[in-house]
């Protein structure tokens, strides 16, 4: 629509340079702040998802890992590694989480 | 007194059976399909006749647009706005789901795993097939945590792949969970009133108070869900 390859200066040129203002000026910084998340729910729910994680991580590992003893035959070795990758995964992500909503009390984390 | 649980039930409506399959229409799809005709009732009644001054269902059009939008554009980047239509219809059909489930004797179709568990799986790999799209076999760098010592990636790396692989899992199980929680205490409460008689009271106010926290719950596990989606959105987009 608006000739911008044209040197010749388009007739939006002042609306556009307002855009470009309004837009700078709207425009939130980049990347995951904890935007809203961390101020409008309640901290038992926090909790309980840092529980959910973990039992997730684990129930995962123990999924992943019966599955491939089944498979190849060499039970018990998959099931515990992935007993152990699911444990730390689950409380890896616990971790995350309650960083994301700001919940962990040292400073360095904090946002 | 009926088991609190009785309201999960998944009853066939219109039997349909394709080879060995049950296809049949249930009243989990009946709820399905009223909240997509909610939605999009909503919206196009809330946008027929746009004017200048939004009238009361143009504006909580509009809201819902821009709670969704700056979402998107907060917790994803402004690049993912490309996806706004996807978040925005995962939001509204959440949302849709959870509150008409909050009519009585509706049937609250995100109670069921397998329901928030398709969602899930749906958000995961299209958003694990984008960051393979836009950054090719780079996105596997994802996995590499930063400025961790070279000796420790073996194990590291194995970590952060299964940390990748549960999110399916827990923001299925959050929505699910917070659902079939809610809406079973309610019943359960509920179902004292009468057995207690005149002391039916106190449940009732249980009730009455646990029937707003609902209301809460409904549109936070909505929102929960869709913030975590833009921030796996984020991850596929700027791979940090």
């Amino acid at each position: 629509m608006a000739p911008e390859s044209a040197g010749s200066p388009s007739p939006f040129g002042e609306f556009d340079a307002k855009l470009a203002r309004a837009r700078k000026k709207g425009e939130p910084q980049q990347g995951r702040g904890p935007g809203r998340s961390g101020s409008e729910d309640r901290p038992l729910g926090h909790g309980v998802q840092a529980g959910i994680e973990v039992i997730a991580g684990v129930a995962v590992g123990l999924a992943v890992g019966w599955a491939l003893d089944h498979w190849t035959g060499l039970r018990p070795l998959f099931l515990i590694v992935f007993f152990v990758l699911g444990a730390a995964a689950g409380l890896l992500n616990a971790y995350r989480h309650l960083r994301r909503v700001g919940m962990l009390l040292d400073g360095e984390t904090r946002k | 007194m009926a088991s609190p649980l009785e309201q999960f039930r998944i009853e066939p409506i219109v039997p349909i059976t394709v080879g060995e399959f049950d296809l049949s229409f249930t009243n989990s799809s009946l709820w399905m399909m009223a909240s997509v005709a909610a939605v999009y009732g909503f919206v196009m009644a809330g946008t027929m006749r746009p004017a200048m001054v939004p009238g009361r269902l143009q504006s909580l059009v509009e809201l819902a647009f821009e709670f969704v939008s700056d979402l998107v554009r907060e917790n994803a980047g402004k690049e993912a706005m490309r996806y706004f239509p996807a978040v925005f219809s995962l939001f509204m059909f959440i949302l849709a789901g959870n509150t008409l489930g909050m009519v009585p004797g509706a049937f609250t179709f995100t109670s069921h795993i397998i329901v928030t568990f398709f969602m899930a799986i749906c958000v995961w790999l299209g958003v694990t097939f984008l960051g393979f799209w836009l950054h090719g076999a780079k996105f596997l760098g994802f996995f590499v945590p930063h400025g961790a010592p070279k000796i420790m990636l073996p194990l590291l790396v194995p970590i952060e792949i299964m940390s990748y692989c549960v999110r399916p899992i827990s923001l299925s199980v959050r929505l699910f969970v917070n659902m079939m929680a809610g809406h079973t205490m309610l019943k359960v409460f509920a179902g004292f009133i009468i057995a207690l008689g005149i002391f039916g009271v106190g449940p009732l106010a249980v009730t009455v108070a646990l029937t707003g926290f609902e209301f809460v719950v409904a549109f936070l596990q909505a929102y929960i869900f869709t913030v975590l989606t833009c921030l796996y959105l984020h991850d596929a987009i700027h791979m940090h």
